[in-house]
């Protein structure tokens, strides 16, 4: 890594890499740090808000999501990407959060099965209950109608679709994220990518709709 | 590779994740099969359905506010 200058203005660090930022945040560099979070809250934020949907849980995510990386920058890998850190940290806060809220759901499903939807994985019983109704109303291509669909999937096969539509990382970037292999990340988006055309195609969206050159 | 083994590689291959002798097997598979061409262009269809229904929302000001609390103010120690 090209030596940076110890103490660099604030205007200095925004020619700065993110992983020269994170070198000084190691050092104690504030400004640094502040840098980083200006780079990449907008994204972090979103992509953990569209899964768990509540402002005030995204809001914590995302802050703890920070902390952890100023608190583990002295051991980041310099052969992955700053941004890649981030999102393998948001990936396991949001998976803990998912995580809380399907403790606090135990008594609910523990309850014998009753209806077609209690016959789902409890990834989507979690999800579905951070979803609204209103999201998945109409047929028809709004975007809260599709981020409806979004809210829909499984979470294993959110997190890839986020990260893979909305970040475009690799499969590569995205299998290390989500600690999975390769073939895991490819299938989830292909069985996510099958559930959402059959969603859109109940509600009435024409297959030329979808099929686009 | 046949149409199963296609398929399974239409998402990589539509990301031009794939080696150039895949890129171009599959280029080439395409270019005949009507099934495949298909599938191929209803997958591109909801990916960019997905992407077009992005909608970025701004960092509420008051979370960088509470990071600096929980930092501490000045330099990290």
């Amino acid at each position: 890594m090209s030596t940076v200058k110890a103490r660099p203005d604030r205007q200095e660090l925004t020619g700065l890499s993110d992983e020269q930022l994170a070198e000084l945040v190691v050092q104690g560099n504030r400004d640094a740090f502040d840098e980083i979070y200006e780079r990449h809250s907008k994204q972090i934020y979103n992509f953990v808000k569209k899964q768990v949907q509540s402002q005030e849980a995204a809001e914590d995510i995302t802050q703890d999501v920070f902390l952890r990386l100023f608190r583990a920058a002295a051991h980041f890998d310099r052969t992955r990407q700053l941004s890649s850190y981030l999102y393998k940290i948001a990936v396991n806060e949001v998976r803990r959060y998912y995580h809380r809220l399907s403790r606090q759901q135990v008594s609910s499903l523990n309850e014998p099965v009753r209806s077609h939807e209690d016959s789902r994985e409890r990834g989507d019983i979690v999800a579905a209950a951070t979803t609204t109704k209103s999201d998945t109303g109409q047929g028809d291509l709004t975007t809260g109608y599709l981020q409806g669909l979004i809210n829909r999937l499984p979470p294993e096969q959110k997190e890839v679709v986020l990260l893979k539509v909305y970040r475009e990382l690799t499969f590569e970037e995205i299998a290390w994220i989500v600690n999975a292999p390769l073939s895991t990340v490819l299938s989830r988006m292909r069985y996510a990518i099958q559930k959402l055309r059959r969603w859109m195609e109940e509600q009435g969206i024409e297959e030329d709709e979808l099929r686009r050159d | 590779m046949n149409c199963a083994e296609i398929k399974s590689k239409l998402l990589p291959f539509y990301y031009s994740e794939l080696s150039a002798i895949e890129l171009e097997v599959i280029r080439a598979h395409l270019a005949l099969c009507g099934h495949c061409t298909q599938e191929h262009h209803t997958i591109i269809g909801v990916l960019k359905c997905i992407a077009d229904s992005l909608v970025e929302e701004p960092v509420p000001a008051s979370l960088h506010e509470r990071l600096v609390l929980k930092l501490g103010g000045g330099e990290l120690a």
